[in-house]
């Protein structure tokens, strides 16, 4: 039944199984039967690669999707662990995990440098990884984080449609991210989380590549899929999902397309509702985020708003980038190609959520109890990286609409 | 020959973007990269593995830093990270300083690796 769908519908599923994956590996182990459960993990992971490799056989794009895994794995295991968020958050939060057998092990607020509010669905997987293998060192468990990377670059490979597109992506990416996808931090992977979340958001609400062959509740499910591990991936990605919710009523409600609600429930809800219980498991430990707690947020957002020097240092730092080029290049681009209303929506909805977040970024900068130049200097670059990243989609997308207006034009000559 | 140019420049640029990824790759910790307790010394400050080495050989469960190892950000935080499940407590009477460290007069020394000294204080 699988081998008799379309190609682009086996690379969705491929991708929505893996995060399902995910998804279900920090639930189990909250249950005790930890060595079942992460057998039961790394046979499902190894069952959806090789199904992968077996469609990268008929598949270009998913062949080379595949070999940047390859590569960004051979990368990460060769590395050692020395970057500062990667020990002290994430792979701390992991060896807890392992060690103590447990996934709320964190909420004991033990070391709270550690950011102990942070979510746990990556260092889950690494816990796993390194149950799999039988103990812990300080190089393979954060090659976890690149089994997350596959299922964004999936949606890439299998909604951009040619493999020049995917290759313009990957290199867009590498170029953008670099290293921080293999380093052990979350801000690349969350990142690509959100691309992937809002080119399906596209497909299904704007109808941006209409004619892929793909269903509609196939879309829907992996749409959620994405959604939820995003929200899993760090404290930002519950903040991007409601921007990005609000973009999309933002955009229907300016184009006057229809809302539909019963598919926004489908979607957003379960993504909401993990988040939420998360939180609410912080909220009973005691455990808080160190914006919100340490210090008076509202009293330090109500002086910095006021001074010139702090809203101008925030300004620089997150605005004066050079991958924020991409950013004048799609406005352009927005009105090169206007031909394509669909394109242009979905173009228009990345824009604004690129926008609304380092918007909102701004916000939470000005408010932060840390020093400012110090949190801006140690920060400002990873967390824009959603919004560059979506910049350069956004211009892909338009110009993969572009070509593919070319190449039916080219075909239909008589 | 337009999709030609667009895929020779597209793999040029994606070789060179991938230079970053090598710059921290080690071909020797890849060889490594399933055994037990490798890549410490390439992740780690030389003061943090002799650290984890006294605990490790005293059996602690908790501890305690004093002097550089407590006040330096990086130092406490790969010190508390690294030797889990072994706790930092303030409370604890074994305690780990750098060589010169000055301590209070009820402490005795213990052992030492290297520059890190093992007191345990009363």
């Amino acid at each position: 039944m699988f081998a008799n769908k379309p190609r682009e519908e086996q690379t969705l599923w491929l991708a929505t199984a893996l995060c399902l994956i995910f998804i279900a590996n920090q639930y189990l182990w909250l249950l005790n039967f930890t060595y079942i459960s992460s057998a039961a993990i790394g046979l499902s992971i190894l069952t959806a690669l090789f199904l992968i490799i077996r469609s990268a056989k008929a598949n270009p794009q998913v062949a080379f999707v595949l070999l940047v895994f390859c590569f960004l794995a051979i990368m990460t295991l060769g590395a050692a662990t020395t970057a500062w968020d990667a020990r002290s958050i994430w792979l701390f939060h992991a060896k807890r995990i392992y060690l103590d057998d447990h996934l709320l092990a964190q909420l004991d607020n033990y070391a709270a440098f550690s950011h102990n509010d942070y979510p746990v669905m990556l260092p889950a997987l690494s816990a796993t990884l390194a149950r799999i293998v039988g103990h812990w060192n300080e190089i393979f468990p954060k090659a976890g984080n690149v089994f997350f990377i596959l299922p964004p670059l999936l949606v890439v490979a299998a909604t951009f449609g040619t493999l020049r597109l995917t290759l313009l992506f990957v290199t867009g990416l590498f170029l953008i991210v670099g290293d921080l996808l293999t380093n052990g931090f979350m801000d690349g992977i969350l990142s690509l989380y959100i691309v992937a979340t809002m080119i399906l958001l596209s497909m299904l609400f704007l109808g941006w590549q209409a004619n892929l062959k793909a269903s509609k509740s196939t879309l829907s499910v992996a749409a959620m899929a994405h959604l939820a591990v995003l929200i899993g991936v760090k404290n930002e990605g519950t903040m991007a999902a409601v921007i990005i919710l609000f973009c999309l009523l933002l955009t229907l409600a300016i184009n006057r397309k229809r809302i539909d609600i019963s598919k926004l429930l489908l979607i957003f809800t379960p993504a909401f509702i993990m988040s939420g219980l998360w939180l609410l498991l912080c909220y009973l430990h005691g455990v808080g985020n160190d914006i919100a707690t340490s210090g008076s947020f509202m009293g330090t957002f109500t002086t910095r708003i006021t001074d010139v020097k702090s809203a101008g240092l925030i300004s620089i730092a997150l605005y004066c980038q050079k991958w924020l080029l991409f950013l004048p290049l799609a406005i352009w681009s927005i009105h090169v190609y206007r031909k394509n209303q669909q394109a242009v929506d979905a173009a228009s909805f990345l824009l604004r959520f690129g926008l609304l977040y380092s918007f909102s970024l701004f916000l939470i900068y000005l408010g932060s109890p840390h020093n400012l130049e110090w949190h801006l200097a140690t920060s400002a670059v990873r967390t824009m990286l959603p919004v560059t990243l979506t910049f350069m989609t956004c211009l892909l997308m338009l110009y993969a609409e572009n070509t593919s207006i070319s190449t039916d034009a080219t075909a239909s000559a008589p | 020959m337009k999709k030609n140019i667009i895929y020779t420049l597209g793999i040029m640029f994606l070789i060179f973007s991938s230079i970053t990824f090598t710059q921290t790759f080690n071909h020797i910790l890849l060889m490594q990269a399933f055994k037990e307790n490798s890549g410490a010394t390439e992740s780690l400050p030389a003061e943090i593995i002799h650290l984890n080495s006294l605990i490790a050989k005293n059996e602690l469960r908790k501890f305690n830093l004093a002097g550089v190892l407590n006040d330096n950000a990086l130092l406490h935080q790969r010190a508390v990270e690294y030797a889990y499940p072994a706790r930092l407590d303030a409370n604890a009477k074994d305690v780990f300083t750098l060589t010169g460290t000055a301590l209070k007069s009820n402490c005795r020394w213990i052992d030492h690796q290297e520059n890190v000294e093992h007191h345990v204080c009363e």
